[in-house]
């Protein structure tokens, strides 16, 4: 699993600075270990990553958790039944999330692309609004 | 003449003007529960309404992506769990931060809401229509 760092926008706004992140590949119908049902995670290296990444993903050290449930990411198809966990860090509205997912829609080794939505806890939803 | 030991839901759809993600404005549903008395339970505030369709028309199905919402949290001592969690779709754009932020806050202010937790929009189907 690759593990990268990035600065995340919340969709309300709020900028989490140099959060950890990580790239991973999902098989589905791979099952997870003790489980009948598919999904199970393969660790990648970076250089496998790097063809895949759209041109603005800035990239730096990462040190902090991401103190949210789980990013907004991309899931990249690169088969039909594996597809790239990929986090983004622009929030929808913006011309850099549209720039990100046309990259990957543009890239020739994705098949198609779909989005998951960010998922704030309630531990954090009025506090990122408030801000 | 409801059934005994059935259980009796109440709800409405109200259509909203929702601007997407990918920056396309659509018609959103949403449902709406209900009381005894006919009041509506899920906490829709000013701005939800500031969107609401007013004209007759007729209110699409669900689309092929599912909206961003706020789930919104009260005390319900009917349910076994002793909460219920109403769903409420955020029509505002993250960009349209005053909006988006404010009708988040308004929420939580609302009459009873113990919490309120963020689901950001959601597309399981390709959205390379949206991009090209």
């Amino acid at each position: 699993m690759a593990r990268y760092g990035f600065d995340y926008q919340t969709d309300s706004g709020t900028l989490l600075r140099s959060v950890n992140f990580s790239i991973f590949v999902v098989d589905l119908e791979l099952a997870i270990a003790g489980s009948p049902f598919g999904g199970e995670r393969i660790f990648t290296t970076a250089a496998f990553d790097q063809p895949y990444l759209p041109s603005n993903l800035a990239l730096k050290v990462g040190c902090c958790s991401l103190p949210i449930s789980s990013p907004r990411h991309a899931r990249a198809y690169i088969s039909d039944t594996r597809y790239l966990y990929m986090p983004c860090p622009f929030r929808g509205g913006a011309p850099e999330f549209r720039q990100f997912f046309k990259d990957l829609v543009n890239n020739a080794l994705i098949r198609f692309v779909e989005l998951r939505g960010e998922s704030v806890g309630a531990q954090y939803t009025l506090n990122f609004a408030s801000q | 003449m409801v059934k005994q030991g059935s259980k009796v839901i109440r709800y409405q759809d109200i259509g909203i003007f929702y601007d997407s993600d990918f920056g396309f404005r659509t018609i959103a549903r949403q449902r709406v529960y209900k009381n005894e008395a006919g009041t509506i339970q899920t906490p829709l505030t000013n701005l939800f309404f500031a969107r609401q369709i007013t004209t007759d028309c007729k209110i699409p199905r669900a689309k092929d992506f599912d909206y961003r919402y706020v789930n919104s949290c009260f005390e319900n001592a009917s349910n076994d769990t002793g909460e219920s969690n109403l769903k409420v779709i955020v029509p505002y754009a993250p960009t349209d931060e005053v909006n988006h932020k404010g009708q988040i806050k308004e929420i939580a202010a609302y009459n009873g809401v113990l919490s309120v937790a963020y689901f950001g929009e959601t597309h399981t189907s390709s959205i390379e229509k949206y991009v090209r």
